[in-house]
């Protein structure tokens, strides 16, 4: 009794110092940003997809994090999101006032096309993924309905820059099963690229499905416009996109390895971090207010009526995938 | 509506496995998008420099 009296009192004792850690710990986060702002950066321009996600997700998650900082959206488009990601790691405080959500490509791009990145997205502290998407490849409704009729006829595309989705995968299937896409690089955002379908100065554009949603949801399940391809693990279960090729699935043998790789990422979507060097309190603080953010019934709400359509597969990520040649 | 978020430590595991991709694969994806263009092209004109420089005076 008298071993269990003691045990009792130290796990008493323990539990309690643990408590005041804890305490004390919450306290100086919340000290901290006290006053402040948290900046949550995007590459992209306003009204594009990447926006009303980091929107979105801003308005909920400020109002948890500790100390009730000031919580606002920075958008710092240019090179395809590039610009954004090499100023938040390599110029933006690390103190836990910066947050990004990096282009998809990012994490990918470092790998194949360095130039230009100077991060290092396996360093960066990661603290949750928004959504899985699918990255497709869009045309006028009037100008094809394939992508066979992709390969008889050229067909413009308008793309960001060489960094985005936007250009990757109609390069990516001029090279692997010769479609004529024209890609015309210099357009800031998804939406301005619609835009310029609308006005018929370009035909097409690639990008995820759920800036459609965003940007013209009216044109979406219309004769408007077609979807030839998707990337991503595993068809879209948008019923409005049901039968649309998988890119894995229409390239050559010797190009599947490459469509798997550029189709990883996109599950991995809407990645938000912060820098590295971020003390591992204010993280873990970051962390807690976006896990309760996802699990927030306003948040949804408010996802829904922004025409999220979240999605796809993300099980399959419970496990890290791996390629192999 | 199911949003299926993946936690920071998920998000981690899956970027260091990603960087874990076979080289073939990359270099056949660079090529492929277009990314080393620049770089063949650079190549090029050293040869002719270096042909330019190398040639009998």
């Amino acid at each position: 009794m008298k071993t269990l009296g003691r045990m009792s009192a130290a796990i008493v004792a323990s539990t309690m110092g643990l408590g005041i850690s804890t305490t004390v710990q919450a306290d100086a986060v919340s000290e901290f940003y006290d006053g402040k702002t948290v900046r949550f950066y995007i590459g992209a321009s306003p009204g594009g997809g990447y926006d009303v996600y980091m929107r979105t997700l801003v308005q909920h998650m400020g109002k948890r994090l500790p100390g009730k900082p000031n919580a606002i959206v920075v958008n710092m488009p240019g090179s395809g999101g590039v610009k954004a990601s090499n100023y938040v790691y390599n110029v933006a405080p690390k103190d836990g006032t910066t947050v990004i959500t990096p282009f998809w490509t990012h994490p990918l791009f470092q790998l194949i096309r360095p130039r230009g990145i100077k991060f290092d997205m396996s360093k960066m502290r990661w603290i949750g993924n928004m959504a899985a998407l699918d990255s497709m490849v869009v045309a006028m409704g009037n100008v094809a309905k394939t992508l066979d009729d992709a390969k008889t006829k050229e067909i413009v595309v308008a793309a960001s820059g060489k960094g985005s989705e936007t250009y990757i995968f109609p390069q990516f299937l001029n090279r692997s099963i010769n479609t004529k896409f024209k890609i015309v690089t210099g357009y800031r955002g998804t939406a301005k690229m619609t835009n310029a379908m609308e006005a018929g100065e370009a035909q097409a554009r690639g990008g995820s499905w759920q800036s459609w949603n965003v940007i013209r949801p009216n044109w979406v399940g219309t004769d408007r416009i077609s979807v030839l391809v998707q990337a991503g693990l595993a068809p879209h279960p948008d019923p409005n996109v049901k039968g649309v090729p998988m890119l894995v699935d229409v390239v050559p043998a010797e190009y599947k390895p490459i469509a798997q790789l550029l189709s990883v990422p996109v599950a991995m979507a809407r990645i938000v971090g912060s820098p590295p060097g971020i003390p591992n309190d204010r993280l873990m603080a970051l962390r807690k207010a976006f896990d309760a953010t996802m699990k927030d019934p306003a948040f949804l709400a408010d996802a829904k009526n922004a025409r999220w359509t979240l999605t796809i597969l993300v099980a399959q990520m419970s496990k890290p995938i791996s390629l192999r040649s | 509506m199911d949003l299926n978020y993946l936690s920071g430590a998920d998000v981690e595991a899956n970027i260091a496995s990603l960087m874990k991709t076979p080289k073939d694969i990359l270099k056949r994806t660079a090529d492929v998008l277009g990314y080393t263009k620049k770089k063949k092209i650079k190549e090029i004109i050293l040869d002719g420099m270096i042909h330019i420089r190398g040639a009998p005076v």
